[in-house]
């Protein structure tokens, strides 16, 4: 059929389908700006104004949009310029990946059109259909206001970070003058707390605009859906509706006789190959025990087959013309049970090796212990023992998982995908097609939100298998559905403490019994499992620790890496139980931790024997200490913030006009690791160019965190140039060099200090040319700053003069640099949590009012992107503690997979949210930089579970506190 | 996504009923629920975009809508009572309200429709058209009871009574979330009305003195039928003396 559509003001005709979207005619029309979320539309990834009315245009058939007036991101691109509202975005760091800020943008045009002052009310209103995982709506907030000031003819202050002073010496705790509040400013502006440690730089520390932030506000290509390729045909993936079952028989020649279909590959026709689907270092922790597509399945969305066909359309018709005979075996799902004598036995296959016990499902043991802990508590004054359970969540990034494979004229398989970890995906997926590892390209564009469910080969060797298959480029994308319960979740756990407290209120024993789900593969089941032992035994000083572990494997959606990777489980359990101790112990909370927090000089007595490939258990001759730590700064200024004295003030805690209201504060502390020592590595080159700049090249993978840029403001701190004359491009397993990817809190610290290295190298020969040109025999007396290199007496020659000269003129050499990095330290960076609650004792309804964060992560390398971390990590962290669960009936097939249902926060609910960020100087790290990514998931549910405590005297200690398991535990049942 | 094997726009009512009496085909309103079934059966779609089934009237104390007026519209029309327009701001998000249609609201009979129970205690009701009997006006309550009766009718218009006070106490897993329980209750020159939601198939109206006489609600994964019948208890509660002048 044939639609008419005024298309950013251009009568336009096309061709379509009656049952086309809108948004597949959009994309078609080349509108890359326009992305898809969801088919339910709840996303609002695709939004445009139709009729001056922001919509979501997966929701709005092509054929009813004719006659109509559809306006797009693309409408505002007619020239390099960006429009005031673009210009605002880009300049408050509104987006991260930049995924949804096409229709961000297109509802802040409108809004502003109706209403040129808008209230924050209006703005939220505006922002409720549009989700996102990554920015907490805080910025986006502050961008419309900022777009709003400028089109009504005002000078916005420029978006920087607010200075404060230090309200400690930075070791010792301050009292908290209750009349004390910090200055006014908007949510949206990182507050940051400055060190005289810290040397003053140029480009380092301030908020530079992102790097690729011209791309993505204009909407233009830039993630793996956004690149057209001839011919190209699309997968589609038949998945089992059994949690267990064994596949008796599989039938493709009806799918294969359909006009269209091109390929179908299942277990009979693609070869076993062993392998672990976690993007991990080499060798991959064991069992490897996936193969693309085997003869069982062991949950509920596990894979069954794949087709490429033609169109979405008639691969997924295919899929269901297949003929599978299923043997329906039992299930499990707890991880309790999955041990029982009567549970089935999940991996019974042969070739699946180094499973613990498979006849108990047990797929690994972990145990790792410092010290005595059985005397330890036999001789303890005061002993505790606490049990927590914690659920499964979704990473949920907006854009779903998506990779397009293809041969490229050398026959070589590329692949472009929406990855954390392109080069461990290039090596694990040579061998599952047969391939070498030469032979294989990974490109990765930009990333509409990882998490950590992008740290997979997840659907790659599915595209690989069905480009080899057809010869053919195959893209696959997976709905929203599938992106619950067929990709990546975190591990549910059983989780036991013990703790013994010396009559002083001194640990001196510590033990975390865990049991964890890894559901139907190992995947990251044995290192999410240690980085909870590890995380949830090193906040505090105690010689004698233990960690004993059981990964299980159930019928569960299959667990795996999701930010935070383990710690937000292990210090809801740990938080909580240290709150209790103190409270049993007459004891202030945060004193009683701060009297065993981990301080500068204190070893990290259990990190080293929790290694990712391996357990020891020999003693150490020296244990990693702390070298930096701005707790006590980070307790200071969350205290005031949050108003810490309320907590004791019985008439603000009980509302005297809402009697059925209680208010409460919570805190909770966290300490988290940066990189995995001795493993993590990233590499970095630089090259000059005739003009002065350099382009830089990292294998390091920006999944809207801001990685580019922040690598990008290192290089030129150190070259002495502007952000804008370094030219970043990542993540090319052809080109750029190595990195072991988007994970562990690492980049910055150990991609930056490769990014530094390989711009020192540069600068050092920047200064020999220099010293050439101007004559001088000391080169290292040359500085260079201002795009030039200055001599000790006042003359200068700029960097293009330099370049042209070695490029054209004079013993000409490319000038460059390479650096790569690893580190032998994971210096952890530190926060305070604090939140602010309201509870309804009726009806067991928790409002979050207030979620304060201030964190050490050494020297913010932008505070703008920083903050953005902190504030999308907190909004996810809420989710976890308060709405978020993937519910299966007893069958093991999901209830929830969709938004709403999945209940992840809106703008137009979202508590006030601020972000502290406490400078310390990390001398291992490069300019002074810890961890930010993923500190802010740890801290929110111990604070809310202990704000709930305060207001109410009941502990809960099962995640999420949804309104109808806090209204039975203030029942008391 | 429902399978479509055609797309139809007719221009005039007349079209629109002959078309609906055909086996498989379907209206669509908005497209918010239809375009977004799981349902995999194979429909012909009848858009009613062409048909002259907007606007807000206001009229001898009554509110009429037509059915095709989306709750973006009827959230910025300060004709309709408040507690509509802000039933239509908390039913769907920003991206969803300017598609979806109060018709294709009422169609759905969603139980968890704080709108819909708006309407009921606005005593709204529905003005239909079929072929056989031209235009009829029901109450929305026997509307609810047999929705898929509507299949080959259009529903024309929404009237409803707009004198009166309203409040609306819900609980939800977060502040904007669709309630896991809502009570909407008005109070006006004929006494009182209350609807409940998320305790049956569609809203329903109670006793304001005995909310949850009769009701058997369904369990689910964000409340059991126990604790659901509980939260009637509490916002029924609330709900009244909020209209008896509390706080």
């Amino acid at each position: 059929m044939q639609i008419n559509i005024e298309l950013n003001g251009q009568e336009t005709v096309i061709e379509c389908e009656a049952h086309e979207t809108l948004l597949m005619v959009l994309r078609r029309e080349g509108m890359s700006s326009v992305r898809f979320g969801s088919s339910s539309g709840e996303t609002g990834a695709s939004a445009v104004l139709f009729d001056g009315r922001l919509a979501s245009s997966e929701v709005i058939l092509a054929a009813q949009a004719s006659g109509h007036s559809v306006v797009t991101l693309e409408s505002l691109n007619t020239d390099s310029s960006l429009h005031p509202v673009q210009a605002a975005f880009a300049a408050t760091g509104a987006m991260q990946s930049g995924y949804s800020v096409g229709a961000m943008i297109l509802g802040t045009l409108q809004l502003l059109k109706e209403t040129p002052d808008p209230t924050e009310f209006e703005i939220r209103d505006m922002l409720s259909g549009i989700l996102d995982r990554e920015t907490a709506y805080v910025k986006p907030v502050a961008a419309v206001q900022q777009a709003a000031a400028v089109l009504r003819g005002e000078e916005p202050e420029p978006f920087r970070p607010l200075i404060l002073k230090p309200m400690t010496d930075g070791t010792n705790p301050v009292e908290v003058d209750p009349n004390d509040s910090p200055p006014e400013a908007s949510d949206a502006i990182p507050r940051l707390i400055p060190s005289s440690e810290v040397p003053s730089t140029s480009v380092v520390g301030k908020p530079e605009v992102k790097v690729d932030a011209v791309r993505l506000v204009k909407g233009n290509p830039a993630f793996t859906a956004d690149f057209d390729i001839r011919g190209l045909l699309h997968a589609k993936v038949l998945r089992s509706p059994h949690a267990h079952a064994r596949i008796v028989s599989i039938d493709d020649s009806e799918a294969l006789a359909l006009s269209g279909v091109h390929a179908v590959v299942h277990h009979e026709n693609v070869n076993r190959v062993k392998y672990a689907s976690g993007g991990q270092s080499y060798p991959n922790p064991k069992p490897h025990d996936q193969v693309s597509f085997d003869n069982k399945v062991r949950h509920v969305g596990d894979r069954v087959a794949a087709v490429a066909a033609e169109t979405p359309e008639i691969a997924e018709e295919a899929c269901s013309l297949i003929k599978v005979e299923y043997e329906i075996l039992p299930a499990v799902f707890d991880e309790l049970e999955a041990g029982k004598p009567d549970a089935p036995v999940i991996h019974d296959e042969v070739d699946t090796v180094d499973i613990a016990d498979r006849d108990r499902n047990l797929v690994h043991q972990i145990f790792a212990e410092r010290g005595d802990v059985d005397s330890a508590l036999k001789n303890a004054d005061h002993t505790y023992e606490q049990t927590f359970r914690v659920h499964q969540v979704q990473p949920a990034p907006i854009e779903p998982h998506i990779s397009t494979a293809w041969l490229d004229s050398d026959q070589r398989l590329v692949v472009r995908t929406a990855t954390q970890v392109p080069f461990h995906t290039r090596r694990m997926l040579a061998p599952l097609v047969g391939m070498d590892i030469k032979d294989v390209r990974i490109i990765k564009p930009r990333i509409g939100g990882g998490f950590g469910a992008k740290q997979e080969m997840l659907i790659e060797d599915i595209v690989a298998h069905l480009a080899i298959a057809t010869r053919k480029p195959v893209q696959l994308e997976l709905t929203r559905a599938e992106e619950f319960y067929a990709s990546r979740t975190r591990h549910p756990q059983t989780l036991t403490y013990r703790t013994g407290v010396d009559s002083e209120g001194n640990l001196v024993a510590q033990e975390l019994k865990l049991v964890g789900n890894t559901g139907p593969y190992g995947t990251h089941g044995y290192t999410v499992q240690t980085v909870a032992g590890l995380r949830g035994l090193s906040s505090y000083n105690c010689d004698n620790k233990r960690f004993d572990c059981d990964v299980m494997y159930t019928n569960i959606p299959v667990p795996g890496a999701y930010r935070g990777y383990g710690a937000p489980q292990a210090l809801f359990g740990l938080e909580a139980h240290m709150e209790d101790i103190a409270l049993d112990l007459g004891i202030d909370p945060i004193e009683f931790r701060r009297q065993n927090w981990v301080k500068v000089g204190d070893e990290m007595n259990i990190a080293p024997h929790l290694g990712e490939q391996g357990t020891t258990e020999e003693e150490l001759d020296e244990y990693p200490k702390v070298m930096s730590n701005g707790i006590e700064e980070c307790v200071a200024q969350g205290s005031r913030a949050i108003g810490w004295h309320r907590r004791h003030d019985e008439s603000w805690k009980n509302p005297a006009d809402r009697p059925h209201i209680r208010r409460g504060l919570g805190f909770a502390f966290c300490m988290h690791g940066t990189s995995i020592p001795f493993l993590d590595m990233g590499g970095c080159s630089i090259k000059l160019n005739d003009d002065g700049s350099f382009n830089m090249l990292v294998g390091a993978t920006d999944l809207g965190t801001g990685a580019d840029t922040v690598l990008g403001q290192i290089a030129a701190e150190v070259l002495g140039v502007p952000l804008e004359d370094i030219r970043v491009y990542s993540s090319d397993t052809d080109v750029t060099p190595f990195d072991t990817g988007a994970y562990a809190s690492s980049t910055t610290y150990i991609s930056g200090a490769a990014a530094k290295k390989a711009a020192d190298a540069v600068r050092k020969r920047l200064k020999e040319r220099a010293a050439m040109l101007l004559d001088i025999e000391i080169p290292c007396s040359i500085e260079l700053r201002d795009k030039r290199a200055w001599a000790p007496d006042g003359r200068s020659v700029s960097l293009e003069e330099i370049a042209l000269d070695s490029l054209h003129l004079n013993e000409q050499e490319q000038i460059m640099g390479t650096g790569s990095h690893v580190s032998p330290d994971c210096p952890p960076p530190f926060a305070a949590q604090f939140v602010e609650i309201e509870i309804d004792t009726e009806t067991g309804q928790i409002e979050v009012i207030k979620m304060i964060m201030a964190v050490d992560c050494g020297v913010a390398i932008n505070p703008v992107t920083a903050s953005g971390q902190v504030e999308g990590g907190m909004l996810q962290a809420l989710g976890y503690a308060h709405c978020e669960e993937i519910v299966l009936d007893d069958k093991g097939t999901m209830v929830n997979p969709s938004f709403g249902p999945y209940r992840i926060y809106r703008a137009d609910e979202m508590p006030k949210t601020e972000v502290f960020l406490v400078q310390t100087m990390e001398d291992s790290g490069p300019f002074g930089a810890k961890a930010v990514a993923e500190i802010p998931k740890d801290g929110v549910a111990p604070a809310i579970r202990n704000a709930i405590l305060n207001a109410t005297g009941v502990r809960i200690d099962e995640l999420p506190f949804t309104p109808e398991r806090v209204h039975r535990a203030l029942k008391g049942d | 996504m429902t399978k479509i094997i055609s797309y139809q726009r007719p221009g005039n009512l007349e079209e629109a009923l002959s078309l609906l009496s055909l086996d498989k085909h379907v209206p669509l309103a908005g497209g918010t629920l239809l375009n977004t079934s799981e349902d995999n059966e194979p429909l012909h779609f009848v858009d009613l975009q062409g048909l002259p089934l907007k606007g807000i009237k206001r009229s001898n104390g009554k509110l009429t809508i037509g059915s095709m007026v989306t709750l973006d519209e009827i959230m910025k029309n300060s004709d309709c009572p408040d507690s509509i327009r802000r039933s239509s701001r908390s039913e769907l998000p920003s991206t969803l309200r300017t598609l979806a249609t109060i018709g294709g609201t009422v169609a759905s009979g969603d139980s968890d429709s704080q709108l819909i129970a708006s309407l009921l205690v606005h005593d709204a009701e529905i003005t239909i058209l079929n072929s056989s009997d031209g235009e009829l006006s029901i109450p929305l309550q026997e509307v609810l009871i047999k929705p898929e009766g509507l299949a080959s009718e259009l529903i024309m218009s929404i009237d409803l009574d707009t004198d009166g006070e309203c409040v609306m106490e819900a609980t939800g897993r977060t502040p904007a979330d669709t309630p896991i329980v809502s009570v909407t209750a008005r109070r006006c020159s004929g006494g009182d009305r209350m609807a409940v939601t998320g305790v049956a198939s569609t809203p329903v109206l109670v006793d304001s003195e005995n909310p949850t006489v009769s009701l058997q609600p369904s369990s689910d994964f964000r409340g059991d039928s126990e604790y659901r019948m509980h939260l009637v208890k509490i916002l029924a509660s609330r709900a009244l003396d909020l209209l008896n002048g509390g706080k």
